[in-house]
């Protein structure tokens, strides 16, 4: 890891909040994804069963 | 590739196959961005020292953000001259989006500018114009999403997103220039990217061994957001698709 | 976010607190009844008549909004004078002040109103309407507050009333058009 100079923490707190926030976006589009996809095809099957 | 855009089904086609790449080649150029920023580029003496380094992070998502609203707003007025359906899910899509970069610029640039002005950080917020436009510009996201959840038919809640968007673009201008003249003497940096640093040799005005990162950042952020916005639209006609089937249903009983 | 913007970056004094509290003032005039403004045409009816009279429902809706601009916002500008006495400002900046808070209060009305429009039909709205009008108050703030400091003298006074003026615009059509949205 680099060693910065007095203002390491403030580097640091912006890498984290610039890394985490695109992870938790990724997550929330993903997760939305995936559960419509899901409702979708569950309401799909009932019509096949029906 | 209008057809793309404008045909819900072959827009679903295309973007389970443009999703993954996009996303991928948006990760690697980013993840080649920081670490650029991080271990290979110099501190700048007469910038803070390494505190410049929050420039590939906060840069980026700052012209991000903007282009975002104005994605928003654009989308707005399409589905509203033209009653593209997939024009109002690219609307929807793009809203938490664009939140999420707000406040991402907003709260790095707050950081950035405590350590660099030397003063406390609630002040920081009073003495940036910038920084205060992009606050307003969060509320603008925020209230969009708040009035589309609020409106019961997905119809009213388009429409109504529509005009907000709109008439948020067209204000934009005034907000800016209003907040640029609140503090003329912004101690924020003036055009970054234009003037920067005593390596300021190129005809930009900004050295290479920063512009590049920046910029290779900059697409590595574009590609991964739009990524995300196609997945939020598919996750979106998905949830068309089954209350459709419901209605269809309910209609037959 | 608004208090910031009045009290200015160094609000030790009063004098300087002062000339920031007609602004406040005025904007929550505007926020807490606005919710009102529209929520009660919309379930007498009375909206689904406007959308087939033949006047046009933004006028309809400016004349509305003057009307709660002349009832909640008016006086507040009107007594600014009073409060002004009291914490010593001089008589020169009375005049330019009023105008300034006269012109801002309305922009703060119109742009509520478009909140509202948007907004009717929604239960405990509110909230929302403040979350979504606070964006377009930012210029008349800036611009009032600056014009407060500058008076005749300086470029801000003009700035609020361009900015008045492209309020009075806009906004009765945008109100118009989320009204006859809310009318469906």
């Amino acid at each position: 890891m680099p060693e910065f100079d007095k203002n390491a923490g403030y580097i640091w707190a912006i890498v984290m909040i610039g890394v985490v926030v695109p992870i938790l976006l990724s997550v929330y589009a993903a997760l939305r994804a995936r559960m419509a996809r899901a409702r979708l095809e569950r309401l799909q099957a009932q019509e096949d069963d029906a | 590739m209008w057809t793309i855009l404008a045909n819900p089904h072959r827009f679903m086609g295309f973007s389970r196959v443009a999703i993954p790449i996009v996303i991928g080649l948006g990760v690697l150029l980013s993840g080649w961005s920081l670490y650029q920023g991080l271990w290979v580029v110099p501190p700048v003496p007469n910038q803070g020292g390494d505190i410049a380094r929050a420039m590939f992070i906060h840069v980026p998502s700052a012209w991000l953000c903007m282009g975002l609203y104005g994605g928003l707003a654009v989308s707005s007025f399409v589905w509203f001259i033209w009653r593209h359906e997939l024009a109002d899910v690219a609307a929807r899509a793009i809203a938490p989006i664009g939140a999420g970069y707000t406040a991402l610029c907003f709260a790095t640039g707050a950081i950035w500018g405590e350590p660099t002005w030397g003063k406390a950080w609630r002040n920081v917020i009073l003495y940036d114009s910038r920084l205060m436009a992009v606050l307003v510009l969060l509320f603008l996201f925020i209230g969009y999403m708040a009035l589309r959840a609020a409106l019961d038919t997905r119809q009213k809640g388009a429409r109504a997103g529509a005009i907000l968007a709109m008439v948020g673009l067209i204000n934009l201008p005034i907000i800016k220039f209003s907040v640029d003249l609140w503090k003329e003497s912004t101690i924020h940096q003036p055009s970054s990217v234009i003037r920067f640093g005593e390596a300021a040799a190129e005809s930009s005005g900004i050295h290479p061994v920063f512009l590049v990162p920046l910029l290779i950042g900059f697409l590595g952020q574009i590609l991964l957001s739009s990524g995300l916005i196609m997945l939020l639209m598919r996750a979106e006609i998905f949830g068309q698709q089954a209350d459709a089937l419901i209605a269809r249903r309910l209609n037959e009983a | 976010m608004l208090v910031p913007l009045t009290l200015g970056d160094e609000a030790e004094t009063l004098a300087k607190i002062g000339p920031g509290v007609p602004w406040l003032a005025l904007a929550l005039a505007s926020l807490v009844t606005l919710e009102r403004v529209f929520q009660a045409d919309l379930q007498d009816g009375a909206l689904d008549l406007w959308a087939q009279e033949e006047t046009s429902i933004s006028l309809i809706a400016l004349t509305k909004t003057m009307a709660h601009w002349f009832i909640s916002g008016a006086p507040l500008v009107l007594m600014s004078p009073v409060l002004g006495r009291l914490l010593g400002v001089p008589v020169e900046q009375m005049v330019p002040a009023m105008l300034a808070y006269g012109m801002g209060g309305l922009t703060f009305f119109l742009w509520g109103g478009v909140a509202a429009a948007l907004a009717a039909g929604v239960a405990r709205a509110g909230l929302l309407i403040a979350l979504i009008a606070i964006p377009f108050f930012v210029p008349a703030i800036i611009f009032g507050t600056l014009s407060l400091s500058e008076g005749f003298d300086g470029s801000a006074i003009l700035f609020l009333g361009a900015s008045t003026l492209f309020a009075l615009g806009v906004a009765p059509a945008a109100m118009g058009a989320a009204l006859r949205l809310a009318a469906e």
